[in-house]
């Protein structure tokens, strides 16, 4: 606590402005209670910590934004999420019952990657059918069938 | 100042409209004073765009809240350095400095001397005008950044606290840099489609400006991602982004398009394949735009909805159909030059390495794009997130690393399997071992012994080709190595600049591949006086308490870090809460060295109880990815330097008289 300017100890009495002090127990509160969940399991579970997050990368928690998993993402909705998975873990469940389990509770938007079925086959399919048709090219071009890319 | 940056800017919209019919009419009808006038208007544009911009400066400086966009992205207590950074943090004013520094651009090009000059000048100038004017015109219509506010305010807004930050004050330029610097060799290409005259000569006047807006993307890139790490708070420097996709895909092509290019240079083939890759690399800088502007993805980059997106995307298409039916208008000329690939050979190894970069930007085009489709389709927009980039990708990467190896022992023209190979043993029995040892550390996942061992594996057919280098000039001149490996560089540099580069990313892709297979994250609740162990470190709380600072309360804990019962430094992770009731920023700790990054986030507190929640990660050799990035650099600009010769010519070219121009 080396720094030159002002500095109180938590609870910040007699703090000047009241609406930052209210801002700030807001916040305080609201951490706070969103995360209470992890507080009361933080010690003594037996499944790590890890173990969670790898399989959390794995989920969209609804809510979150879309580029984050559950093991980014930093709303209420993903500490849920991951205090439910690591429940399951704790329970013995493997990650495809896992799976099983948070689709049928949530729908298949709870997946952070498309499932290969209906429409999500497409997400999976055209890159590699692109990749095919990359290499397709190569072959034609290093063989002289056609010239180099046309050109 | 405002009026004069409003006026400036109508203004600009006329002289960029005069530039285009001048020099695109004196091209097609060989009017010289046309050309001429065209060049002039180049330089009046460029005066233009910089009093408008400089207006706009200006006002951001001085606080002028008379202003929308000052008071959308200043205030009175932000420092100078993020006031000036406001130029380029919002909406307006990042358009108005595309504007101005594409008329920069335009202005150097349109008077550089180089090579072809008389005959693709005019034709450059009226297509990087064509570009110029778009924006202009956006400017003068749909994102004016010199509206007035219907009453003065006291104060502004100030800019987003997630922007003030350093690396932020240079990403989105370097990036801006990047993406505009790509506007010159598409121009070059159309340049080189009019004239019917697709030799190598628009490649080598370009070649100088493609490297310097793809070294500008990457840095832009490596800031985004080390900004990313260092502000968001969550332990990752990338996260597949739709805006962060959106200046990966235009790296991606613009690399395969430096790689082609240098075919083109040797063989003289993969003519329209070069000119389709820098239309579509420039396609990408715009699509880029879009993106961030459309409001139709969720990113933390992207500015606004409204017509905008509209607008670039109509863009985009005019582009693409306009640049590819000018492909086709002249495939037949383009065609008939051709000459075939040997199946064992460099270029094959380019052409290949073409193949998977742009099925790579395909890969995240796709990706980025399918949630937008199925909503379109079904209503619904589906989610695809990380996993499905990094399980994409990955194989893709291996790929392209191996052939980087592959790539630098292969003989121009034709080469043989057996040669190739008995090239690459020595660098294969070098990488048995050091795969060995992997294992005996305890690494058993077979991705990761792939990934490693293809780093071992090209770091050291790149070395040996710097090191046969250099005892091949010992030999010669009997110089010491240091001095011969200087020299060596010093007179090939783009060969041994492309290989530090080559080094640089190896260096990356160990950074992503240790940190991202390796790392470890838990959170924990501590007291002060508690300790709790993470990998080789043990972290104590020493306390938490807070201070005042000019426009926010800052919260701090400090945490006593210990290594081996030595106490080795303290970290401060911190929570800012801004008085302008913006939502807290967390201000991440980080301990970093070659070996770990020791990442702490203030991620909660109970006062009552004065316990705080930490998020802690160790991220193994992450620090690597900018060591990679700063050789990256390096290599780039040894790449650039020009060569004594080089510079003879230009001196000869610049001698009055030396060259007769229209």
């Amino acid at each position: 606590m080396t720094r030159a300017c002002s500095q109180r100890r938590l609870g910040f009495p007699g703090h000047s402005n009241r609406s930052v002090l209210f801002r700030i127990m807001f916040w305080i509160v609201f951490l706070a209670a969103s995360l209470g969940a992890d507080l009361v399991w933080a010690a003594g579970r037996s499944v790590s910590w890890q173990e969670v997050l790898d399989l959390a990368s794995e989920y969209h928690p609804p809510g979150c934004p879309p580029t984050l998993t559950a093991a980014t993402c930093q709303e209420k909705q993903a500490y849920d999420l991951r205090l439910e998975i690591l429940r399951l873990l704790e329970d013995g469940k493997s990650r495809p019952e896992i799976r099983q389990i948070l689709v049928s509770e949530y729908g298949n938007d709870i997946l952070s990657a498309p499932p290969p079925t209906g429409i999500g086959i497409l997400v999976w399919a055209v890159p590699a059918a692109a990749v095919a048709a990359g290499l397709v090219v190569f072959v034609l071009i290093v063989r002289g069938r056609r010239p180099p890319s046309g050109g | 100042m405002g009026d004069l940056g409003r006026w400036s800017l109508i203004l600009s919209a006329f002289v960029l409209l005069y530039m285009v019919v001048a020099s695109a009419c004196g091209a097609w009808k060989g009017k010289r004073r046309w050309v001429v006038s065209g060049r002039w208007a180049a330089i009046a544009a460029a005066g233009l765009a910089s009093l408008a911009s400089l207006s706009l400066i200006g006002l951001l400086v001085t606080g002028d809240f008379r202003y929308e966009y000052v008071a959308d992205y200043t205030s009175r207590d932000l420092g100078l350095l993020y006031r000036i950074a406001a130029f380029w943090g919002g909406n307006q004013g990042s358009l108005l400095l595309w504007l101005w520094m594409l008329t920069l651009y335009t202005a150097v090009v349109t008077f550089a001397r180089s090579e072809g000059r008389d005959r693709f000048q005019p034709y450059v100038t009226a297509t990087l005008g064509v570009v110029a004017l778009f924006f202009s015109l956006v400017l003068n219509t749909v994102a004016q950044p010199f509206q007035l506010l219907p009453a003065a305010g006291m104060d502004g807004a100030g800019l987003n606290p997630l922007l003030q930050n350093p690396g932020m004050t240079i990403h989105p330029l370097t990036l801006y840099l990047g993406y505009i610097g790509f506007s010159v060799p598409f121009a070059y290409g159309i340049a080189a489609l009019f004239t019917g005259r697709a030799d190598a000569t628009w490649l080598r006047v370009t070649r100088r400006w493609s490297l310097v807006a793809w070294l500008f993307l990457s840095m832009g890139i490596l800031y985004g991602a080390r900004w990313a790490y260092e502000v968001l708070g969550w332990g990752g420097y990338w996260s597949w982004d739709p805006v962060e996709n959106a200046s990966l895909m235009p790296w991606l092509t613009a690399t395969a398009f430096i790689h082609s290019s240098i075919v083109q240079e040797r063989k003289g083939t993969l003519k329209i394949w070069n000119v389709a890759l820098v239309i579509l690399t420039f396609t990408l800088t715009i699509f880029g735009t879009f993106l961030t502007r459309s409001g139709i993805f969720w990113s933390v980059h992207a500015f606004s909805n409204g017509p905008l997106g509209a607008i670039f995307l109509t863009f985009v298409g005019i582009v693409l159909v306009g640049a590819f039916g000018l492909l086709a208008w002249r495939w037949p000329l383009l065609k008939s030059t051709a000459q075939p690939v040997a199946p064992v050979s460099k270029e094959s190894s380019f052409v290949l390495n073409n193949v998977l970069f742009v099925s790579m930007a395909f890969t995240v085009l796709w990706g980025t794009v399918f949630p937008v489709i199925t909503r379109g389709i079904t209503g619904r927009q589906m989610v695809v997130g990380p996993p499905f980039f990094n399980t994409v990708t990955a194989p893709l990467a291996v790929a392209l690393v191996l052939l980087m190896g592959i790539g630098t022992v292969a003989a121009w023209r034709h080469s043989t399997v057996r040669r190739v190979a008995a090239s690459l043993m020595t660098p294969f029995f070098l990488t048995l071992p050091a795969v060995a040892i992997f294992i005996g550390v305890g690494i058993r996942d077979g991705a990761v012994l792939a990934a490693l061992g293809s780093i071992v594996f090209v770091g050291a057919v790149t070395v040996r080709e710097f090191g046969m280098g250099t005892a091949a000039r010992m030999r010669l001149t009997g110089e010491s190595a240091p001095v011969a490996l200087v020299r060596l560089v010093g007179q090939q540099r783009r060969r041994y600049g492309g290989y530090l580069v080559h080094i640089a990313v190896l260096l990356i892709v160990l950074g992503i591949t240790m940190s991202g297979v390796y790392g470890q994250q838990k959170q924990v609740v501590m007291k002060p006086g508690d300790v709790v162990a993470m990998g080789p470190y043990q972290l104590v709380l020493l306390g938490s308490a807070t201070r005042d600072e000019p426009g926010r309360a800052v919260v701090y804990s400090q945490l006593l870090v210990r290594k081996n019962d030595r106490s080795i430094g303290i970290l401060q992770p911190e929570d800012w809460y801004f008085l302008n009731g913006a939502q807290p920023a967390p201000q991440v700790a980080i301990r970093s060295t070659p070996v770990d990054d020791l990442y702490v986030v203030m991620a909660g507190m109970d006062a009552t109880q004065g316990k705080v929640l930490f998020e802690i990660h160790l991220n193994p050799m992450l620090s690597w990815i900018w060591y990679g990035g700063y050789l990256l650099v390096a290599g780039t600009l040894i790449s650039l330097w020009p060569a004594r010769s080089a510079l003879r010519e230009v001196e000869r070219v610049e001698t009055p008289g030396a060259e007769v121009h229209p």
